[in-house]
């Protein structure tokens, strides 16, 4: 009997608990079609004879019921193009000659619609004379009246390495756009053999940071060749490859034989080390060109007995970052027993250490070298862009800005680039920078640490070219401001960082409290003496 | 001796009670069901029972006060004694799914279709959510298929692969409540806490595949959405016509 109501305890215990379950039926259609089904039949809207080798097509458009494939365009009833597009530029014809055409559409499975309608015309005759070019001067002038084609408008987006032309003309043309790095325009040439209004190529693998010259000429189908543009364009800035900033306020005290060096981290996550390199004979130009007089994370160093053996000494401060890539350099100099400028220049910016003519002391000229000019100066500051021929330029005063100058603007001869920056609360000083070459080779550059002062500013480059012996010295206002500072979260540092008394401001200190002194003292004996 | 043998049938007593009562409050708390009925509860009173003659039979009870049951739309209340211990599920309609854009039986492409399941229970343990097809493969046209979504490995696949030669119908499932083998790292299924549209796929089978699973919900309910897709990568050719998959989606409270 036990065995028995066990047996039934587990059977009951184990009894699987039952449920009831609801359930909801659907369908689901797919349709797989028939697309043995060709496209609509095109049709021929207009065969436009524009040259004495070119007819342009025009059609209208075909549908497919699944993958529309595109068109094929018959001459004389032999496939001549494939396009996916509703007209085309049938050229290299021969002049004064009857062409008859049709369009087909085919989907992508290869069904091809019935052909269209057909139409006929005849190519233009040959023009009689050939025209040499004419001017752009003369289009721009209004003279152009018997040409047959004038830009109409030109839009040119450049980028680092392409520069995207799009344009229109009054009257058909081809047209040869020709480029390059001098006004030669021996870089490159696109030549294009369909006669149309409306242009659109671009030009790639360009230098980056690099002023290209181009010429736009347009061919008519008179035969005549007309100038349509000539410009030039500096492609852009690869942003990312700026050199780390330079230290800031690099100076120089001399002590008799001794040089006290200071300056200013720049404010760099990454930096590794400031290492300063003098040389007797002309600026360090890396930072193995001359002996190494510090190395560390300090901001100033006396470099003792400098001035024993040499009379002037050249220094170039470095700055290292963990990437292992090298600022462009600060610079300055220095001459035994003289604590002043050594020389003044015009525009009063001289104090110790500010960049002289280290190369041979040639008197500074304000001229053009070569084809270069002042646009070719850039001063880049995250998205601004200026050149030293922009109307003003306006940096903020709290981020970095770096001076380029296009490597290809300059003679590739031995040159030196030296940028001097005026502080922009006190004019009477000034900081030099080394411009250096690039990673890419692209471009002379030199990045400047954040001022945080505010104010007017001017920046000079001084370009000295051994072989010529020339120097090119342009200068331009800068102005540091709040640009682009939602709120400034603190107050700029505003120079001099000390406030420094004067004899004559501590006498009436001392003269005011004295008389303040004194009056108590005559009160106090008046009052006793009334007492 | 005496007093040992009934000391053991005392003890034998009281082993034998405990087990009976045991045996009766379990067998009671339980429900059974057959292919023709379904008790939701049984119950054992203190007095009445079943009582017949020739004549008449009746049912007699005692104990129970009042019964009846109230709802409304955030409550059921079941009075009485010893009211039916109901549980509440259902699903609701499902709409017909018909996928687009057509697919070229030579060029092949790729057709979508989207379609939901709410499902609301008061179960306790919860519930799960099961789909299958009514036939295999689950799209058909007559004699003419189109094969189920076989995923590379055993989990499903991330993301629908169709190849060239490929021709071939899948789903997959997205909700609040879908089993981890629709859940996904954002790079392969069955791993990771994402459920995401359009990803981890699957084929439809005859045999049901659990897609969710989920607790009480009880009025919202818990909605689960349905993804297919057919591929074809223009390789194979496919008959023209109106494909169809019968599908059933069945919820089963726990």
């Amino acid at each position: 009997m036990i065995k028995g109501i066990f047996f039934l305890f587990l059977i009951s215990f184990f009894l699987p608990m039952s449920t009831f379950a609801v359930d909801s039926d659907f369908t689901i259609k797919t349709v797989v079609g028939d697309d043995s089904v060709p496209p609509t039949t095109p049709t021929l809207f207009s065969a436009v004879p524009v040259a004495d080798s070119q007819i342009d097509l025009a059609w209208s458009a075909s549908t497919d019921n699944f993958s529309f494939g595109g068109y094929v365009v018959l001459r004389d009833s032999v496939a001549i193009a494939t396009t996916t597009l509703t007209s085309f530029n049938d050229v290299d014809l021969t002049p004064e000659t009857l062409y008859s055409y049709e369009v087909y559409a085919f989907d992508s499975n290869l069904n091809i619609s019935t052909t269209s309608n057909s139409l006929a015309t005849t190519t233009l005759p040959v023009p009689p004379e050939p025209v040499t070019p004419i001017s752009t001067e003369s289009l721009d002038n209004n003279k152009a009246s018997t040409q047959t084609v004038r830009l109409k408008s030109l839009d040119v987006k450049i980028t680092t390495d392409e520069a995207v032309f799009d344009w229109e003309t009054y009257g058909v043309a081809k047209y040869t756009l020709r480029w390059g790095l001098t006004s030669e325009y021996n870089d490159g040439y696109i030549n294009s053999n369909i006669y149309s209004s409306s242009h659109k190529t671009s030009i790639n693998e360009l230098i980056p940071n690099s002023l290209y010259f181009y010429e736009i000429i347009g061919h008519t189908p008179s035969g005549a060749t007309v100038v349509l543009k000539q410009d030039q364009f500096t492609t852009a800035i690869e942003m990312n490859d700026f050199p780390p900033p330079n230290v800031l306020r690099f100076r120089a005290e001399v002590e008799k034989n001794d040089v006290l060096l200071s300056w200013q981290l720049p404010n760099l996550t990454d930096i590794k080390v400031v290492r300063i390199v003098s040389n007797p004979y002309s600026y360090p130009t890396d930072i193995y060109d001359g002996e190494v007089v510090y190395e560390g994370l300090g901001v100033s160093v006396m470099d003792r007995g400098s001035l024993l053996s040499d009379d002037t000494m050249y220094y170039t401060a470095f700055v290292l970052s963990e990437k292992g890539e090298v600022s462009s350099g600060a610079v300055l100099f220095v001459k035994k027993d003289y604590n002043l400028p050594v020389e003044e220049s015009s525009n009063q910016i001289n104090d110790q250490g500010t960049a002289a003519a280290p190369f041979g002391g040639e008197e500074k000229k304000e001229i053009s070298l070569y084809n270069f000019d002042a646009n070719n100066i850039n001063i880049l500051q995250e998205k601004y862009n200026f050149t030293f021929l922009s109307d003003s330029i306006n940096l903020s005063y709290r981020k970095s800005f770096t001076i380029s100058i296009p490597y290809e603007s300059l003679p590739r001869h031995l040159k030196s680039i030296i940028v001097t920056l005026l502080d922009p609360t006190d004019n009477r000083r000034s900081y030099s920078f080394l411009l250096k070459i690039n990673k890419q080779g692209t471009a002379y550059e030199a990045t400047i640490a954040p001022l945080n002062v505010l104010g007017t500013s001017r920046l000079e480059v001084e370009i000295f070219d051994f072989e010529s012996q020339l120097i090119g010295l342009y200068k331009k206002q800068i102005i540091f401001s709040a640009i682009d500072d939602v709120k400034v979260e603190q107050q700029a540092v505003v120079f001099p960082d000390k406030i420094l008394y004067t004899t004559k401001d501590i006498l009436i200190v001392v003269a005011i409290v004295g008389s303040i002194i004194l009056l108590l003292l005559l009160t106090i004996r008046f009052m006793r003496k009334g007492s | 001796m005496g007093s040992d043998c009934f000391i053991y049938t005392l003890k034998r007593t009281i082993f034998l009670t405990f087990l009976i009562i045991f045996t009766i409050s379990l067998s009671s708390a339980q429900v059974r069901s057959s292919t023709n009925y379904q008790i939701q509860s049984d119950s054992v009173n203190f007095a009445g029972g079943l009582s017949t003659s020739t004549n008449y039979s009746l049912e007699s009870t005692a104990g129970e006060i009042s019964t009846g049951v109230s709802t409304s739309t955030t409550y059921g209340l079941y009075a009485g004694y010893q009211q039916m211990q109901e549980v509440f599920i259902s699903i609701s309609a499902v709409s017909p799914v018909v996928m687009s854009p057509d697919i070229g039986g030579l060029t092949g492409g790729t057709a979508n279709g989207t379609t939901s399941v709410v499902v609301v229970t008061d179960s306790p343990s919860g519930y799960q959510l099961t789909i299958s097809a009514s036939n295999n493969p689950a799209m058909q046209k007559g004699s003419d298929t189109i094969a189920d979504y076989v995923p590379v490995g055993a989990d499903p696949d991330i993301s629908f692969i169709t190849n060239t030669n490929d021709v071939h119908f899948g789903f997959s499932p997205e909700g609040t409540d879908v089993t981890s083998r629709w859940l996904n790292n954002t790079s392969a299924c069955n791993i990771g806490t994402n459920s995401t549209a359009l990803k981890c796929w699957d084929g439809l089978s005859v045999t049901d595949k659990l897609i969710a699973q989920g607790s009480a919900n009880q009025p919202s309910g818990a909605t689960t959405t349905l993804h297919f897709r057919m591929g074809a990568g223009g390789g194979t050719p496919i008959i023209a016509g109106d494909y169809f998959a019968t599908t059933t989606l069945t919820a089963l409270p726990l």
